[in-house]
Order: C-alpha cells, then structure tokens, then sequence
C-alpha cells in the first residue's frame, strides 16, 4: 500500500494526469527516474526494435515491410511480463511481413515467439532434452500462460 | 429482501467527475500533426481550443503470466519524430476530445458542479459521431483505417463528507476494500490510505479484460479541502477489428464498470447518492 498525497486539478482531468505532485515516503533519497530502462533486456531489446521499425521499405530486397510500430510494442508488453532476471535475452530478428520474432536457441530449448501485432503471435517450442516430445506450435492472441512453462526452462537450465 | 428493479445500478446522485471513452488502433504511421489540422475543421465550432501533451503509452490487457510492475518504455517516444497526442476542447464546457497516432478518446468533465451527468449513452453518441468522422477523413485522406485493438472505459469519481476531519482515514465507511481494524493493532493514527483492487472480467468463459479500482486521498485544489478520489477503469480487446465491434465493447466495459462501483463502495454511501435500481425491505 502506497501512502501519497496528491493534489488534483478538478477542471482539467483527462486520461494523463495534469496536476498531482507525488510525496516521496523516502525524502531523503535521491528520486529514481522512471523514463530510463533499468532491465537490461530492455535496453538491448528496445535498441533492436527501434532499428527494425526505421528499417527502409524493402530492407531485405524482397520487399519486406519494416517492422511495426504495433508489434514491437506488443513484443515489449509480452517480455515485460516474463523475463526474470536471469532469463537470457532474446534474439530479436525481424519478420518479412513487418513483425518481429524473438527465439532462444540455447540450453536445449528452442523457442520462438513471432509476433506480427497486438494480440496476433505464433509460439514455436521445442525442448531438445526431453526426447519424446514434440514441437508445441500455437496461436496466442491475449493468454500467454503457454509461454510460462519455456521460459521457466530456460531461466532455470 | 433487496429486488433488483433495473438491470444496471443506477443513482441519482453520483459523485462522477469524470468520465472517459478511449478507443486504442494500430498505429497511423502516415499520421502527421499537420494531417490533424485538417480533420480540426470539421470540429472547430465545437472545439474552438487545441493544445499538444505528450502521447499516451499503448496498453495491452494479457493474461496467464504475471503481472509485474509496469516498466515505462523509451520506444514510443524515440521513435522521431514523434507525434504528440492533441487535445480539443472549448474552456468551461465539458467534452475533451483526443487524438494521437493510435488512439482517439473522449472525456466528459464536470467542469462546474452545476453541469449535470448526461448519462453514458449521450457521451458514446457523441463519441461514435467523432469517430465515424474521424474514419471517414482518414480513408478520403489515405491515410489508413481505424482497426481497433483496445478499448477503455473510466469512471472517475471525487468522494467528499460532511466533516471534514479524518476525510482521508475514513476510507472504511466508503468501501468494504478496507476495514479500520489494523488502526487498533498499532499505537499509531491512520492519516490516510490509498487502495488498488484488479479484477478479471471473462466473456464467452475466457478472460477479456481487467477492471482497475483505485481509492485514493486528494484535496481539491481551490480550497485544498480533503476528499477521496474513486477510480475505476474498464480495458480490454473487443472481439473484432471493426469500430461497431470497438463499440459494443465500450457497452460491456461500461456495464462493468457500473457493477464494480455498487460492489466496492457501502450500502451507506448508495444512500446518500441516491441508488434508485434497488427497492429497500
């Protein structure tokens, strides 16, 4: 539970705050600023993206769109909520119809997460060290819970 | 025995201060600030004011992995240039209308206490004409199509008492979320207390949005009296890609957001705000 007290400007209210001002509980801290990534994937991961959407028209001589806009931050919201610390960081590739692929080659696991916008994924997974069983191929729109499972492997291996 | 009378909770007297519909799209990339000039005609006479504020970050409602802390991502704003989001709006009437690459929204404001609630359907007409205009300009513009993929409804509600001393730590006589019992535990005065519910909404037995309920303290800016500021927010994604399913949508989150205000606030305060949908024994 968070303790603030904010001041709120009741003529002008809209879906961005317009007039609060946060109480730090620590004022003997320095404020963290919250627009700098902290998360290493994120840094890394966002610098790969922003290249791929500035991508020219045709960048891979076929014709290929750049990545979108959409799907590079649906790509971010989805690792937002299952990287861990030590989950390696994805490679970031992009795609020929504008979206973007984010694989894990390593451990024995092969996964990847081909996302072409907002609620539009495919997941490819396959573990290498459970003979057996095969590749799992699925569609995802808003349940992920089919991505928990690879990278709990990948975190823990 | 309570006998629901209406379908909806209904009171005479809310304490809305706001209301806002938001209608999230794949992202124009073709959209310019100065394209936005254009449309502004359309709506001059209505919205005679424009200004630019930084634009909303895109949101995503997903389910089976948890929810951590929502970090604040640099993408949006690297991309260059970027396109602020622009607010159009005529000083001392209600209605907000915004727009940015990816997102239209309309707010209706209490801007004076004297201004009634006009009740959700006249915002959502009003809303749906703005975005039927807007449509229509972006494909005789070429500048692509309205293809909705997230929808959001905000009720946001400013909660004043008679007294006005220990406004802030009554949270227990607004809302069945929090009760005064640790205060006993501890030999210390509660001063006030901010509370965040989540809840999952499911249609067609799967999980298609969230609800977000925040109580938070504030104090009304001219006179710096306390109050407490009741939040909700319905988002999700509609079923389809059209605008009537972006709509249909709104309704159900709306209808959310009604039930979720009756469920976490107290019988005493339906009272005094008039529920008119529940007849008493």
């Amino acid at each position: 539970m968070s303790v603030a007290n904010r001041i709120v400007d009741t003529d002008g209210l809209g879906t961005a705050s317009t007039a609060t001002r946060p109480r730090s509980q620590f004022p003997n801290f320095k404020q963290a600023f919250n627009a700098i990534p902290d998360r290493k994937w994120q840094i890394e991961v966002q610098d790969q993206l922003l290249q791929y959407v500035n991508f020219k028209p045709g960048w891979d001589s076929y014709g290929a769109p750049p990545v979108t806009w959409d799907a590079g931050m649906f790509a971010l919201n989805i690792l937002k909520d299952v990287m861990r610390p030590r989950t390696p960081i994805p490679q970031v590739v992009p795609s020929s119809v504008g979206g973007v692929q984010l694989e894990w080659h390593e451990k024995g696991i092969d996964l990847e997460l081909h996302v072409t916008g907002p609620y539009q994924c495919e997941l490819w997974f396959q573990d290498l060290n459970a003979p057996g069983t095969g590749p799992i191929s699925m569609d995802l729109t808003n349940d992920f819970s089919a991505l928990l499972k690879p990278i709990e492997l990948l975190t823990q291996r | 025995m309570i006998k629901p009378v209406r379908e909806l909770p209904d009171f005479t007297r809310p304490p809305l201060s706001e209301v806002v519909l938001s209608i999230q799209f794949a992202s124009l990339v073709n959209l310019k600030g100065l394209h936005l000039g254009l449309f502004w005609k359309q709506f001059r006479k209505q919205y005679p004011e424009v200004s630019e504020q930084a634009p909303i970050q895109a949101a995503f409602e997903t389910f089976g992995t948890p929810q951590l802390s929502r970090p604040t991502f640099q993408f949006q704003t690297l991309l260059s240039p970027p396109m602020p989001r622009y607010w159009f709006e005529k000083t001392g009437t209600p209605d907000l209308l915004q727009i940015q690459h990816d997102r239209i929204v309309h707010n209706w404001r209490m801007v004076e206490p004297a201004i009634a609630y006009p009740r959700y359907e006249k915002i959502k007409a009003k809303f749906q004409e703005e975005v039927d205009a807007f449509s229509t300009w972006l494909q005789n513009e070429r500048l692509g199509d309205i293809r909705p993929n997230q929808c959001e409804v905000t009720y946001t509600n400013l909660i004043e008492f008679e007294e006005s001393d220990g406004v802030h730590a009554g949270l227990s006589k607004l809302t069945p979320l929090w009760t005064d019992e640790i205060t006993e535990q501890i030999s210390a005065k509660l001063e006030d207390v901010t509370t965040n519910a989540r809840f999952i909404f499911s249609l067609k037995e799967k999980p298609a949005g969230r609800v977000y309920v925040q109580f938070q303290p504030v104090f009304h800016q001219s006179d710096l009296r306390p109050m407490i500021k009741l939040e909700i927010t319905a988002r999700g994604r509609p079923d389809g890609e059209d605008i009537s399913d972006a709509f249909e949508f709104l309704d159900i989150e709306h209808t959310q957001v009604v039930r979720t205000f009756a469920a976490v606030t107290s019988e005493e305060m339906h009272q005094i705000w008039g529920r008119a949908d529940v007849r008493g024994k």
